[in-house]
């Protein structure tokens, strides 16, 4: 089976630092690859160590797609080799556009079986791209996949929809966006990390693809909330007498 | 300024209602599209100038394979929004629409406007919560997915006519093996008054019976941060509260063992009072609660539940 698991690289919430005017600094925020992506890099690894074939990681995006580290992090997770495609017009793509750079790189790619997208991106989680993508390759796609098990020429799929799961066969080849609940992501091995980082990486840039122009959404703004203002009434300790303090306290106010 | 046209959709039915009263508020036309019985199209008459009635869902077919026919309604009528809700279905059926019609989609609208100028405007959460951005459509259609009860209630300014357009699935190369009632007790923490949140400070499941018991005297739904629910898997989704969960705003939220990451905290900053218990002094959660208890969650809990 040819496996393709695509993944983000984002910044980490927690480290994106809030300017004065509630503007955002990503400048010193640090880098991970987006936790619902981990869950499509998991399935496909499983699927390709029970029924053979090659799992091949990709993701576009800015400079960020080139960061070793990640690259060694998401080949340690059983893929055998990565894609990434880095070109400046995707810095802060939306949906629409992401799944377009995706299908020209699946394209660039060649033949598959299957592509796995995680449920939504960390940082937009618009939960769009993965039946985008299926719909510009003119493949099968569907969303909120909770299980996937291979049959010839199809899949079975379970999918979480709405208050019910519905069993699905769906034609190879196929898009399928995975719900965070189908697997528990592996933690790499020293020696899985260590082999990481001699599987072959193909590093391109939009100029080895056909990027269409133009963003079907644009961003006006992008800043931190405003904080509700709380009290902070803060008891420290877990004797009888602070619990009864702070119990009281806790008591009158639900009165 | 009002758009001229807005078509609302959803598989769910029992969202359409609302997404009118959006589509009313947002363009001088509303049109809903009904993929169900007759009566169910009929129903929803008052609430927007026309309905387009799509025919009864073949059973053996799943409701996106009605992309096409949504596809063909837009396309004959071009209004400038399409309303959606936020259901997975929903998310599936927007996602091929807009690659078809070539229109932006924005997803998890917190608000909803249109500018001097005509252009859709949303306001939606990034970064896990951590900022809000602000949208703006640049395509002839923009397909929005909204939260349940984001429009107050708003009829149409006439009862509206019966359009029927009967529409046959289209072959999605999807087959419907079973579908079956998913294997998960109904909760509402929602609806609840008091919710009590655990996250990693739990520690182990076991300890999941003192929170219960502490629940049972405050009244108090049980709901819990990403981590225990997709992580641990010691409680189920639906009672994740966090930027990918669900938003809440009861009058008491009490947080135990919860570090208050911004991705969580973003949905309880409605909570009328937050109180937190954790041992770690440190923890952000403790400047951003009205009440806090610096403590081992798992040791005062039995002591704590007699004093509530």
């Amino acid at each position: 089976m040819k496996v393709i698991a695509c993944y983000k690289v984002v910044p980490y919430e927690q480290s994106i630092g809030v300017n004065a005017d509630r503007s955002l600094n990503l400048d010193k925020a640090e880098l991970v690859i987006g936790q619902y992506d981990l869950n499509a890099v998991e399935a496909g690894a499983q699927l390709v160590e029970k029924h053979g074939g090659e799992l091949t990681a990709l993701t576009v995006g800015c400079t960020e797609v080139e960061n070793s580290k990640l690259r060694k992090s998401v080949l340690s997770r059983g893929p055998a080799n990565c894609v990434t495609v880095n070109d400046a017009s995707l810095a802060q793509a939306d949906s629409t556009r992401t799944s377009a750079a995706l299908a020209e790189a699946v394209r660039s790619i060649g033949q598959f079986d299957l592509v796995l997208c995680g449920e939504g991106s960390s940082d937009l989680y618009a939960q769009q791209v993965g039946v985008q993508l299926g719909e510009r390759l003119g493949v099968p796609a569907v969303n909120g996949v909770i299980s996937i098990e291979a049959g010839d020429g199809f899949v079975t799929v379970q999918r979480a929809v709405d208050g019910e799961v519905e069993t699905l066969n769906v034609q190879l080849p196929a898009v399928l966006a995975v719900s965070s609940s189908i697997n528990r992501t592996r933690v790499p091995s020293m020696k899985e990390i260590l082999a990481a980082g001699k599987k072959p990486v193909q590093a391109m840039t939009g100029a080895d693809l056909h990027l269409p122009a133009g963003s079907a959404t644009s961003t006006v703004s992008t800043l931190a909330p405003q904080q509700t203002v709380r009290s902070c009434r803060i008891f420290n300790g877990d004797s009888a007498e602070i619990l009864a303090e702070f119990a009281a306290a806790v008591n009158a106010e639900l009165k | 300024m009002k758009l001229k046209k807005a078509f609302v959709f959803s598989a769910d039915l029992s969202a359409l209602a609302g997404l009118c009263s959006g589509a009313n508020l947002l363009a001088e036309s509303s049109a809903a599209l009904v993929l169900g019985s007759k009566a169910q199209a009929e129903e929803l008459l008052p609430k927007a100038d026309k309905v387009i009635w799509l025919g009864e869902k073949d059973k053996s077919a799943i409701v996106e394979s009605y992309t096409g026919a949504i596809q063909q309604a837009i396309q004959k009528d071009e209004p400038q929004l399409l309303l959606m809700s936020g259901s997975t279905r929903d998310r599936c059926i927007a996602a091929k629409l807009a690659i078809r019609l070539n229109a932006g989609v924005i997803t998890d609208a917190a608000g909803l406007t249109v500018t001097e100028e005509g252009k859709i405007q949303v306001r939606r959460n990034v970064y896990g919560g951590a900022a809000e951005a602000v949208l703006e459509g640049e395509s002839a259609l923009t397909i929005v997915l909204v939260p349940g009860g984001l429009f107050e209630d708003l009829p149409a300014a006439q009862p509206g006519v019966l359009e029927e357009a009967v529409a046959a699935p289209e072959d999605m190369g999807v087959t419907l093996v079973s579908v079956a009632a998913k294997q998960e007790e109904a909760v509402n923490i929602v609806a609840a008054k008091r919710v009590i949140g655990v996250g990693r400070g739990l520690g182990s499941q076991e300890n999941l019976a003192a929170v219960e018991a502490l629940g049972a005297k405050l009244g108090a739904e049980i709901g819990c941060t990403r981590p225990i629910a997709e992580e641990e898997h010691w409680l189920a989704r639906n009672r994740y509260i966090g930027v990918s969960g669900v938003s809440i705003r009861p009058n008491l939220y009490m947080a135990l063992g919860v570090s208050g990451q911004i991705q969580h905290m973003v949905g309880v900053s409605d909570a009328k009072l937050i109180v937190a218990i954790n041992k770690d002094a440190k923890a952000p959660i403790f400047q951003n609660c009205d009440i806090g208890l610096v403590a081992d969650m798992n040791k005062v809990l039995p002591q704590l539940t007699e004093l509530f």
